[in-house]
């Protein structure tokens, strides 16, 4: 009996085995349709029905181009399928790329320039996207400098890493709310956060929170200071006479002042909880958001209270106050066979009007294009059409990128690409021999400013210059 | 009297034995509560709101016991499409990877030849290398070959072979004497014949352990997935399509869908394990009294 | 006589050696295809400087003098060795239960699932899970001050702590799959030793160390090789639970998250040769820790022969 059971599980076993292997034999053998394009990119579920859209609308005005096949990977392992489909040859047409490796897959002759594909209709359309994203995919091979020469990839998005507050705690304590178009400095800040502490265990408050990674550049830029000498070869917050540079110093003791008076949680609170769990607890005052956190805290189960955009503060040596700046970029292979076909579908997917009215409408990024954003997407966010902040102008002045005088104080708005996009790798800025590592340690006021700077000086440079020469290698330069 | 006096002495014992149960037990129970809390935590989570998870005062039950989520994740045809996909890789690996395993461990624990040894830890030594350092060439070998539009890279590598299987049933003969084949060549059966109708029984239950162990291994695997398929959509495995319901929705943290996902990915395991077990845990009790 | 029977063994030997041969066929031609070609070329990048792309540079054993100068890579290897405690502890823990679970209990397949279920469960959601609990706010140190009163430290952010956070959880997520395997090895046990024990009136601990341990130092084996060769490849663990730790290079990297690290984690500005070379020296000291094991099992381990 036993037996005969075990023998009809054997054969069911088996066939099940046989079918599974002939339906792995056939699904190798269909997508048999005209791929006339492929395209690698990593994106959210409702991100990726727009994008398909998008692509749909593609199809149908470029009929000669047949199928576009947009392959979606995973952020957590896009690295990887890069790495390895790079190696292997076996690229998609168009593929993600961030600024920080376009000086890399140039001097590799892994992706194509742009400028001759691209007609004047096109070019006009470039010439509405925010300057200093599409410079960002700029090279110029002959003399090595980032953000001139030739373009190479198009912006999928631009983002910033502006600063927000909470409204609510501010009409708490009955504070007033920072100015909507001049900046802090750093003494009003400091007293804005004091007046925002509650020094309550059960129900504690404090003025800002410190999540290093995303607000250490913004402080440091925004008091004029710098991590790298101008050709990102020699780390700079320590010069080679041992002074240090005054305006990191400044920066690093700012921030760790913030710790020390109580104004900002310890990196030990930060753990127990999670700093943005407390940011959505109401009980951080300023906070730093990026443009894809806006959907996330207007919605009322993540954030349940008032909030609003404001300005990093622009410290002592400063001229304009700094958010941080991202983008990622469409790029095309440069043994791709249909380059001109896929120069089209980048310039759509970066500039077409409708696709960007649908991204920024729902939610998912703000627009590329110029004319778009100060104008009808503005008025939208004006009247709450589309939902977003009051002060929604922040982002737009910091996109704009209004180099000086523009403030009432004559303080300029600035998006800047960290100079961690511009090393070879960024394991000198949060490697495990990075300048990050133990910024926890530095918070928690056990090693003066002057002593973490000396420290992280000699692995960094290390490390930096461990990048350089493996990527001189690799370039063969 | 030798019957009278084994039965007097069982019966002795197990009034001792019944005191050792009991706390035996009662150790076993408290052990498998620590063992099980996490997990009941991880559906109570599921069905709390963001807020609840996220909160600064621990929440224990969510107020309102939100199962929106899983109606949401049952529905997704990505995730049948994952299941699927597990199994079409897992199947095939399982089957023929048994045969071969149990083969090539018959062989390395009761015959004879030259090279043995240095097969057995070449084969062994695999193990050692870390999964980093090999994938980009195998992924290159695949590429030119063109099946990465297939599971195989998936399914191939098992099918010929598991060493951690061949390891354990090879460990596992070691108790078995050698004179049983030469008993069996003399009555004279072939090799083949040997290991099918004597040793394979023998393994029988160790082979059903290493079976699942080697399941859940393909199941919960995702490094090699997101290599080899993760360009590929239409082939993610289970793990890939959870991985992409954690990216989903990772800016916000939103635990409770990441958990309801997550009790999903186990769901499958859950329920082939009870079906399972009781074939698997019968056979080796089996093999167990026949030896 | 004497040579014809020579000639016969041989035959018979020939036959068992073409016998054996065929059936490691498929392990070794999956060997040859699937990782002799991979296994050479990773020997051969470990020699150069490759992003992955465009062409090798040959620069010696560089690779190998910077990681032997580079501190994170002794602290990846100490705390790699501090986390394989978890083994021994798992082992005992494992021997214990599937005794326990091997007698006449009511509940037992309760039980054995319960034990299993987080053998089962997908290393990646349950580690997310674990972040959880693991919080200063979270499961763990809730239950820890309602049952205890004490205020437990943030498991994962504790420089101190955060090794033993992670050796709770492989703990807890493998010691079902060491106990089913001890199960089976119990099971395999011939009861007759037992009964002629019985009669021979040795206690409970005799029969345990006379028979019970021996006979399955063969699984213990086993598990032993196998989890150290698995345990000092632990990375996925490291990824989910432990990169926000206090001093995380010191106190929690292990050497295969290092090689992730170099190779992968800079989008492209992949050290592929760097990262050979790591995992070139992780193999090596690996096959040093298995052959001292196989050296020395004649002593303790139990064999038929």
């Amino acid at each position: 009996m036993n037996k005969r059971i075990f023998k009809r599980c054997l054969c069911g076993v088996l066939t099940a085995a046989m079918a599974a292997t002939a339906l792995v034999g056939f699904s190798g053998c269909d997508g048999g349709g005209n791929v006339g394009l492929t395209v690698m990119i990593y994106a959210q579920d409702h991100e990726m029905d727009i994008y398909e859209n998008m692509k749909n609308q593609f199809m149908e005005q470029n009929p000669e181009i047949g199928n576009v096949e947009i392959q979606r990977s995973q952020q957590d392992g896009y690295a990887t399928n890069v790495t390895s489909a790079l190696a292997a040859g076996t690229m998609a047409d168009v593929f993600y790329v961030e600024p920080a490796n376009i000086a890399r897959y140039v001097e590799q002759g892994q992706i194509a320039s742009l400028e001759q594909y691209l007609d004047e209709e096109q070019q006009a359309a470039i010439d509405d996207i925010w300057p200093d994203a599409v410079n960002a995919f700029r090279y110029d091979s002959a003399t090595k400098t980032s953000e001139t020469g030739d373009l190479y990839a198009l912006p999928h998005d631009y983002s910033a890493f502006m600063y927000a507050y909470n409204k609510t705690l501010f009409d708490q304590k009955g504070v007033a709310y920072p100015d909507a178009n001049e900046p802090m400095t750093w003494d009003q800040f400091r007293e804005t956060c004091a007046k925002l502490v509650t020094d309550d265990a059960n129900a504690p408050t404090w003025g800002c929170a410190i999540p290093t990674e995303f607000f250490f550049p913004q402080i440091l830029y925004g008091n004029g200071g710098h991590f790298l000498s101008d050709d990102m070869r020699t780390v700079d917050w320590v010069t080679a006479d041992g002074s240090y540079q005054q305006e990191f110093l400044d920066s690093m003791n700012f921030l760790q002042g913030l710790v020390a008076d109580g104004l900002a949680p310890t990196p030990a609170e930060d753990a127990a909880l999670g700093v943005y769990n407390r940011w959505c607890s109401g009980q951080i005052g300023f906070y730093p958001c990026g443009t894809w956190d806006v959907a996330n805290f207007n919605n009322p189960e993540i954030v349940n209270f008032d909030w609003d955009l404001t300005y990093f503060p622009v410290g002592p040596n400063g001229t304009y106050t700094a958010a941080r700046a991202g983008t990622v970029g469409y790029a095309v292979y440069a043994n791709s066979q249909h380059v001109d076909a896929a120069v089209a579908y980048i310039e759509f997917m970066s500039t077409n009007l409708d696709g960007q009215k649908e991204l920024a409408t729902g939610g998912i990024q703000l627009p590329n294009l110029m004319s778009y954003a100060n104008g009808e997407f503005s008025d939208q966010l004006a009247d709450g059409t589309v939902e977003y902040c009051d002060n929604y102008q922040v982002a737009f002045k910091y996109m704009g990128g209004e180099k000086s005088g523009t403030s009432p104080n004559g303080i300029g708005y600035r998006n800047v690409m960290p100079e961690f996009f511009y090393t070879p790798t960024t394991a000198w800025w949060n490697g495990s021999d990075g300048f990050l590592i133990d910024f926890s340690t530095f918070l928690e006021g056990s090693v003066s400013a002057e002593d973490y700077m000396t420290n992280t000086a000699a692995t960094c440079q290390e490390a930096l210059d461990t990048a350089w020469e493996e990527y001189e290698l690799a370039i063969g330069g | 009297m030798a019957n009278k006096k084994n039965g007097s002495t069982g019966e002795v014992l197990s009034t001792k034995a019944k005191v050792a149960n009991v706390i035996i037990m009662v150790f076993l129970f408290a052990g498998a509560i620590i063992m099980i809390f996490p997990l009941i935590y991880m559906v109570l989570m599921s069905c709390m709101t963001i807020n609840e998870t996220i909160a600064v005062n621990f929440v224990w039950f969510p107020s309102v016991w939100h199962w929106e989520n899983y109606a949401e994740v049952a529905q997704d045809p990505q995730f049948y499409s994952g299941v699927l996909n597990s199994i079409i890789v897992a199947v095939p690996t399982l089957v023929i990877g048994c045969f071969t395993s149990s083969l090539a461990a018959f062989s390395f624990a009761k015959l004879r030849f030259r090279g043995k040894n240095v097969f057995f830890l070449c084969l062994l030594a695999t193990m050692m290398i870390p999964f980093a350092s090999i994938m980009i060439p195998q992924y290159v070998m695949f590429s030119k070959v063109g099946l990465l539009s297939t599971l195989l890279p998936l399914i191939l590598p098992g099918a010929l072979g598991n060493i951690s299987v061949i390891f354990f049933l090879r460990q596992n003969l070691a108790g078995i004497p050698s004179t049983l084949v030469e008993a069996a060549l003399i009555d004279g059966c072939g090799y083949f014949r040997i290991y099918y109708a004597i040793f394979l029984p023998l393994m029988k239950g160790a082979l059903a352990t290493q079976a699942i162990l080697w399941f859940m291994g393909i199941w919960n695997d995702f490094l090699a997935p997101q290599v080899f398929v993760g360009r590929t959509q239409r082939l993610y495995t289970l793990q890939l399509v959870i991985m992409q319901y954690f990216e989903n929705n990772k800016t916000v943290a939103d635990y409770p869908i990441i958990m309801t996902a997550s009790v999903f990915s186990m769901l499958p395991t859950l329920i082939l394990f009870f079906i399972f077990q009781r074939f698997i845990i019968e056979s080796v009790a089996l093999s167990g009294i026949k030896g | 006589m004497a040579t014809k029977q020579k000639h016969k063994l041989s035959r018979a030997a020939r036959q068992e050696e073409r016998a054996g041969l065929l059936f490691i066929l498929a392990p070794i031609v999956g060997f040859l295809c699937f990782m002799l070609f991979p296994i050479c070329f990773s020997i051969v990048l470990s020699f150069q400087s490759w992003t992955g792309i465009g062409e090798m540079r040959f620069v010696g054993f560089q690779n190998f003098i910077e990681l032997f100068t580079t501190d994170t890579f002794w602290y990846s290897l100490g705390n790699t060795f501090f986390y394989l405690i978890g083994i021994p502890i798992g082992m005992v823990i494992a021997l214990f239960l599937a005794m326990g679970m091997n007698r006449k209990i009511p509940g037992v397949r309760i039980l054995r699932t319960a034990y299993y279920v987080p053998v089962v469960s997908s290393l990646v959601a349950v580690a997310v899970l674990w972040n959880q609990i693991y919080t200063q706010n979270g499961l763990l140190n809730n239950v820890l001050h309602s049952l205890f009163g004490i205020d437990g430290p943030a498991w994962l952010y504790d420089a101190g702590t955060v090794k033993w956070a992670i050796i709770i959880f492989t703990v807890w997520k493998g010691v079902g799959g060491t106990t089913v395997l001890y199960l089976a090895g119990l099971q395999n046990i011939n009861r007759s030793y037992y009964e002629a024990a019985e009669i021979d009136g040795a206690s409970g601990w005799k029969r345990f160390t006379r028979i019970t341990f021996p006979l399955l130092t063969p699984i213990s084996f086993y598990i032993i090789i196998t989890t150290i060769i698995g345990g000092l490849q632990i990375y996925v663990e490291i990824s989910v639970l432990a990169t926000n730790a206090r001093d995380f290079t010191k106190s929690a990297i292990t050497v295969v998250y290092y090689i992730y690290d170099v190779t992968f984690n800079q989008m492209a500005g992949a050290r592929m040769g760097y990262g050979a070379a790591i995992s070139w020296v992780l193999t090596i000291i690996i096959l040093i820790v298995t052959l001292i094991q196989f050296k020395v099992q004649n002593r303790w381990v139990y064999s038929a022969e």
